[in-house]
């Protein structure tokens, strides 16, 4: 733990310094409504807790599961479906990468149309935010497999199912990981959105709210908690790579 | 043990076969090494026997029967060892038992246990493949190679990423297992001679493509140790060997 304090300090240091021109901006300024002190943020927090807590942070947190199960699950399905078809690779690949040109934002109005102010307009944000990341990172750990693993497991007989089990998946396995490192975030940041664009809970929507009341400590409290959430998520899954992927970096 | 008859390859898109019309013959328990210059299609001659190749035109036999339809006949062991990094050493060594089926664990875990002992790496096998040395990672994937159970051992350059003191330690532990076992041995090298210590015949490729391969009987007996390199008629040999491949080089 210890090396690890001492390499985050640069990083602490700057960002304390960083919130401490923010505090002297924000004070010199004068208007909360404009630009609140981290100060002010945090005391927002704690005063709106309740509704946060007990209420938005779970409806978020909600969207933000079933994306991220639904993204999983296709991005690696679609990763999958390349490796072992070419022709698959050669239909999908470039509409996949095509597919992130689609500003995602500008279409979420057209899915609260569709999906209502339910979960599945930002369920669907979500997923279009994060599927690439996975499908695409989960590809080029497939493609980063040796061929010469691959043929001399040929030699002992392997079938493709053996080669996919014994080789290709815990080849993938780091690939795996630093795509859902990438994909949390943005799975926050697309639920997130989803909100802001129509919806009754959720951090997203409770900002948008705050800003209509022009309290804008109160707009940057759930985006704080959003962070924070974000981070957490981020940590579990780094903790549970290096308990899983022991082999990485030797 | 092993048959060419009027073998003959050639890369899709390549002007020229690789092998052109190769015949020979390797006795059951021969120590056979394959000399050539590098690039001359040696190791294509290997990826035939195995079938990671499809030959264009000739027969290939393994104990008198042609290798189409034939399993695990064959034990090839790469230039890389190509141990897995997320598999212990026993683990690694144990894949060609896992591929094959049709044991139990406790077979398994026998066999593993005796191939440990006797590449010397036993107290080795719940490690980590990056914890051993080139040597000893060399002697496991040589363990992984005989599990594979084949009475045709290919071995392809194994000991060319060696340090030269391992090289030449690694040479009379792999003639001293192999007067244990008393396997078909064929093992390819560029070094004249390596080739001369291990072998009791060396076939040389005579240029690319390889068409004729000149069979050379290594006037030594066994057991062989360093000083045996110095005996004139194995200096005669190396001499002729030399000027042979000099010839062929470009």
């Amino acid at each position: 733990m210890k090396p690890n304090t001492k390499a985050n300090l640069p990083a602490a240091i700057l960002l304390f310094a960083l919130l401490m021109l923010w505090q002297a901006g924000a004070m010199g300024i004068g208007a909360a409504y404009i630009l609140p002190s981290p100060v002010q943020v945090l005391r927002r927090l704690w005063e709106l807790r309740g509704p946060l807590f007990t209420a938005h942070l779970p409806a978020t947190m909600e969207v933000v599961f079933i994306g991220l199960a639904i993204s999983v699950a296709l991005g690696v399905g679609l990763a999958v479906l390349m490796d072992a078809s070419p022709v698959a690779e050669k239909a999908l690949y470039p509409l996949i990468v095509a597919s992130q040109t689609i500003p995602t934002t500008a279409l979420a109005p057209l899915f609260v149309l569709w999906f209502g102010y339910g979960i599945w307009s930002k369920v669907l944000v979500t997923v279009l935010m994060t599927f690439f990341p996975v499908a695409i990172t989960v590809f080029d750990g497939f493609r980063s497999v040796r061929t010469e693993m691959e043929e001399l497991l040929v030699t002992f007989g392997a079938g493709r199912r053996e080669i996919f089990c014994k080789l290709k998946l815990p080849a993938v396995l780091p690939y795996f990981f630093s795509a859902m490192k990438m994909a949390i975030p943005l799975s926050v940041i697309g639920a997130a959105i989803g909100e802001w664009l129509g919806a009754q809970s959720g951090l997203g929507y409770f900002s948008r709210r705050m800003m209509t009341q022009l309290d804008g400590a109160g707009v940057f409290a759930p985006i704080l908690l959003l962070s924070a959430a974000a981070m957490l998520l981020v940590a579990v899954t780094a903790a549970v790579e290096r308990r899983v992927v022991t082999w990485r970096n030797k | 043990m092993l048959d060419f008859q009027n073998v003959s390859f050639q890369y899709p898109g390549d002007g020229a076969p690789t092998v052109d019309g190769l015949s020979f013959h390797v006795d059951r328990g021969e120590f056979v090494c394959l000399v050539g210059p590098s690039g001359c299609g040696k190791s294509t001659v290997f990826r035939l026997i195995c079938q990671l190749l499809r030959p264009s035109g000739g027969r290939i036999l393994v104990g008198g029967r042609s290798i189409d339809g034939q399993k695990n006949y064959c034990g090839y062991m790469p230039q890389s060892d190509l141990l897995f990094p997320w598999r212990t050493v026993e683990e690694n060594i144990r894949l060609p038992l896992e591929i094959r089926g049709g044991r139990s664990r406790q077979e398994m875990d026998a066999l593993t246990a005796q191939a440990l002992r006797t590449v010397g790496l036993d107290g080795w096998g719940k490690r980590s493949p990056s914890e051993l040395s080139g040597g000893m990672r060399q002697r496991a994937a040589f363990a992984r190679t005989t599990l594979t159970g084949s009475e045709l051992l290919l071995l392809d350059e194994p000991f060319s990423a060696l340090d030269y003191l391992t090289r030449l330690a690694m040479r009379e532990w792999l003639l001293d297992q192999w007067q244990r076992e008393r396997k078909t041995v064929l093992f390819i090298t560029h070094d004249v001679e390596e080739a001369i210590f291990l072998s009791g015949r060396v076939l040389a490729a005579e240029g690319s493509p390889i068409g004729r391969l000149a069979s050379f009987p290594v006037p030594l007996g066994y057991p062989r140790t360093v000083e045996s390199l110095g005996r004139p008629e194995a200096l005669a040999l190396k001499r002729q060997l030399i000027a042979m491949l000099r010839r062929r080089e470009p």
